[in-house]
């Protein structure tokens, strides 16, 4: 019987209910299930659709000269940064959760905080502020082409490893926190038994401990490669040409957007081929039988290991966060009238953002659940979750195509006057669209690690099945789904694409405020509502953390 | 009470229902809010007028109003460059205007010749120099950047900008596809570095010391001059003795579906009033149109400026040739 089995109504009909009712009533429940699940999916499998519909547009010749010229390289640059950064993100995310959950040493819930605040900053926000100041044209290099006569030696940001690097600080934080998640309820168990057989601290990590984390390591790893693939701004302020580069090229450069979303599709596929990666992502968790949670941190560090590890800790969130949401600050001062105006827009960030970010963690935890049931339940998960891949602007046009065509089909029947293609309610089609995938894991990983000991014992009990759902099962999924709406929060926040695209008039985000400044190359004035942005990524962030210490 | 109206506006942002007001004009445009409001909110104080902005990339407008068709809502379509005005205008989106004021006040090489688009400011791409290592004298025109003595002395933006791809459409239009592709070779044989993401990060390089010479549009670098006045950076017209430095324009159209085509047209005519233009050339550091009124005089620094007169249209029709010339040169 797999994990979760309620939430997934997988379970055979209680034994002492009678049979017809219990199966009538289980069929109600899978029926429900299915209904929200296919809810959830709608908006993805519209956007994913009217990409689809661009095969009927064929055209060759673009075809023909991005094959020539591009396509390659942009393919070789894609699959670099994708493997590059999950690479990195895996690395610094588990090292970073080991850090925090199996060690004690002072400053540990400081470094805890600090270690997610990246996942607050944009990663294009990150690659600008990173080469206006230690890049081309920044001091730095100007000092180092007056004294050496070249700055060529200098590293620069500006080629794939550079890109890697700052796409594993931007993005670890996702395996980080998944990772974490997963060692509280047992890494401390599993650390000791295996230290108990004389293993050293690192191999008993590697053989006792990271086997268990697997799942949320997976299921961390897919989202960076996928966010990687789907990433723009980053990319393309570092000048690296990428396969999501290549389909803004196709599009604005040679009119041709059937092409464009033809090459976004592309994307879409090669995030399917990662389907892989993801089934172990939902493999079953090891779940010992003793469950108890040590609130012990069985490492303790004495001053000098302390002393390295904070060390370690500084070097990955200066360059990640610190320095350059100081940097933003300091611009961020220079445009103080400014200031008032940010007030709205941050509320506008904040609300459609939490409001946007239930939404996928319910629509996650129905696609999840439903995946459970059949194979009907697990296409709708897959195809779901195929936005997260896509880049945003592709997304945000094809659900454009699809509400400006009901408009149209509407005020045929005289109904006119809705704009639909610009409204809240798009904007949350579309961030629902793109960000399903991660409300998809969190709700994942956290049925994985359900016990179906504990839900037998509340069987047994004799617990009704909604009763067993709402305080059994929800609650043990709680710290999973609370996980999963701080990112989808973050990532809605940050979304740029979507946001520009669906909003009613004159509805600004934070991001579209950093848009308006950046596109017109006034980094200086995108300082304030960036660093509002970063501090309202971090309030939710830091709540999390407190209450799942 | 309040809470009616409360809830009324709630869910007409929902579900985005018109809220109808005194016939608003509604600018789908690509020029970013914080350029274009300031001026908008000068209409909205003289006239009454509301304006609404639906801002986003201007390929992404155009398809959007093809897509919307006859039930759009917009009144007019505002772009940052000639391309995606002459790619609208082919689709089929624009109406045609006939205009005794906007045809005098723009001139004939700055607007549609059906009247279906006008310019509104003028933005010209040239060289940028540095001035404690260039020589005025050593520059002459855009071919002139291909030459060996700017080796490793050369910044050039990526190709992906509309800016870029206008300017090598325009060149084409003047030298031919062979002469223009010879000459884009030799600017990547002289880079300096890999091209970069923007005008303004071109100009810091060149200003840093990383590059000589670069070509960017010049309100990236009077901006920078307001800024910092003592910026070792200037601009340099090219082929003055030629046809003339290459400019493009910020422009706009009337909708062909527009609701409110009169509002549509009495803005666009008041944006070209000379002492709109003026204000416009104040805040954004772009030449006026409309001859009557003076540019900034940061702009005017940079001395007296022979503009290219080639019908802007071509940078839209030879657009797509130009960037495949980009890609087969190897310009990133």
């Amino acid at each position: 019987m797999p994990a979760g089995a309620d939430i997934a109504a997988s379970l055979p009909a209680a034994p002492d209910s009678e049979a017809g009712a219990a199966r009538s009533r289980v069929s109600a429940w899978r029926g429900a299930l299915r209904f929200a699940a296919l809810l959830a999916a709608t908006p993805a499998l519209l956007a994913l659709g009217s990409l689809c519909w661009s095969w009927a547009s064929p055209d060759p010749q673009t075809w023909d000269h991005l094959r020539q010229y591009l396509l390659f390289g942009a393919l070789g640059n894609s699959l670099l940064l994708m493997l590059g950064s999950a690479l990195g993100a895996a690395v610094l995310g588990t090292a970073a959760a080991a850090l925090v959950c199996l060690c004690e040493f002072r400053g540990r819930r400081v470094v805890e905080i600090l270690l997610v605040m990246p996942l607050a900053m944009p990663a294009y926000v990150l690659a600008y502020v990173w080469l206006a100041n230690f890049d081309v044209g920044s001091p730095l290099r100007a000092f180092a082409i007056e004294t050496t006569g070249s700055a060529a030696w200098l590293p620069s940001l500006r080629t794939p490893l550079g890109a890697i690097a700052l796409l594993s600080m931007a993005n670890y934080a996702y395996v980080y926190l998944l990772v974490r998640a997963r060692l509280q309820t047992q890494g401390s168990n599993l650390f000791e038994a295996a230290r108990s057989q004389g293993l050293s601290p690192l191999r008993a990590f590697l053989r006792g401990v990271l086997p268990a984390l697997r799942p949320a390591l997976a299921a961390g790893v897919a989202l960076v490669m996928l966010e990687s693939l789907a990433e723009f701004g980053a990319v393309s302020v570092l000048g690296i040409d990428t396969l999501s580069v290549l389909v803004y090229r196709t599009w604005y450069g040679l009119h041709a957007l059937p092409a464009a979303t033809q090459l976004a599709s592309l994307l879409a596929l090669i995030a399917l081929l990662l389907a892989p990666l993801e089934r172990i992502g939902r493999g079953r968790a090891d779940t010992r039988e003793n469950p108890a949670r040590s609130a012990l941190r069985p490492l303790l560090l004495g001053p000098a290991a302390t002393a390295g590890v904070l060390l370690l800790v500084a070097l990955l969130v200066l360059p990640a966060f610190v320095l350059p949401a100081l940097r933003l600050a300091a611009w961020a001062l220079q445009t103080r009238a400014e200031w008032p105006r940010l007030f709205a827009p941050m509320l506008a960030t904040a609300w459609v953002a939490g409001a946007a970010a239930l939404a996928i963690v319910a629509g996650g935890l129905a696609l999840a659940a439903a995946a459970r049931l059949d194979r009907i339940g697990r296409s709708l998960r897959a195809i779901a979750g195929l936005g997260y891949a896509v880049p945003g602007v592709v997304l945000a046009v094809a659900l454009m195509f699809v509400l400006v065509a009901t408009e149209r089909a509407l005020a045929a029947h005289g109904v006119a006057g809705f704009a639909m293609s610009s409204s809240l309610l798009a904007i949350g089609l579309g961030l629902l669209a793109r960000f399903v995938r991660v409300g998809v894991a969190a709700a994942d990983s956290g049925i994985a690690a359900l016990r179906p000991v504990l839900d037998e014992a509340a069987r047994s009990l004799g617990a009704s099945r909604p009763r067993r759902i709402l305080r059994v099962q929800l609650p043990l999924l709680r710290p999973a789904l609370a996980g999963g709406f701080l990112l989808a929060f973050v990532e809605c926040a940050k979304e740029l694409p979507v946001t520009l695209m669906l909003r009613p008039f004159g509805f600004d985000t934070l991001a579209v405020k950093v848009y308006n400044a950046t596109s017109e190359g006034l980094w200086q004035q995108a300082a304030a509502p960036a660093l509002l942005l970063c501090l309202l990524g971090l309030l939710p962030a830091t709540a999390l953390l407190r209450r799942t210490r | 009470m309040p809470m009616v109206r409360l809830l009324t506006l709630l869910i007409c942002l929902l579900v985005g229902a018109a809220v109808q007001a005194a016939e608003p004009v509604v600018i789908y445009s690509a020029q970013k809010e914080p350029s274009l409001r300031p001026i908008l909110d000068r209409y909205t104080a003289q006239t009454g007028v509301e304006v609404q902005l639906l801002v986003d990339q201007g390929p992404v407008l155009v398809e959007r109003l093809a897509a919307e068709g006859d039930n759009t809502r917009a009144d007019l379509l505002l772009t940052v460059d000639a391309g995606n005005l002459w790619q609208a205008a082919q689709r089929g989106l624009l109406a045609k205007l006939d205009s005794d004021v906007l045809q005098a006040r723009v001139p004939a090489t700055l607007r549609d010749a059906d009247g279906r688009w006008f310019g509104i400011s003028r933005r010209v791409r040239a060289i940028v120099y540095s001035t404690a290592r260039v020589k005025p004298e050593q520059l002459s025109t855009y071919a002139a950047l291909a030459e060996p003595q700017w080796k490793g002395r050369l910044c050039l933006r990526t190709s992906k900008n509309v800016y870029n791809q206008s300017l090598v459409a325009m060149r084409i239009a003047r030298m031919g596809q062979t002469q223009a592709e010879a000459m884009v070779r030799g600017w990547i044989d002289n880079l300096a570095t890999a091209p970069l993401s923007d005008d303004t990060l071109t100009a810091q390089a060149i200003a840093g010391g990383e590059c000589d010479v670069g070509v960017v549009n010049m309100y990236y670098v009077a901006r920078l001059k307001r800024a910092q006045p003592d910026v070792p950076l200037t601009m340099f017209w090219p082929d003055q003795a030629g046809d003339g430095a290459q400019q493009n324009i910020c422009g706009a159209g009337v909708a062909l579906h527009a609701r409110n085509p009169a509002g549509a047209q009495a803005l666009l005519e008041w944006l070209t009033e000379a002492s709109t233009q003026r204000e416009i050339s104040r805040l954004n550091l772009e030449y006026p149109v409309n001859a009557e009124a003076p540019a900034d005089p940061l702009l005017l620094a940079f001395g007296p400026l022979k503009a290219d007169t080639i019908d802007l249209s071509e940078a839209g029709r030879l657009q797509p040739d130009a960037v495949r010339l980009m890609d087969r040169a190897g310009w990133r």
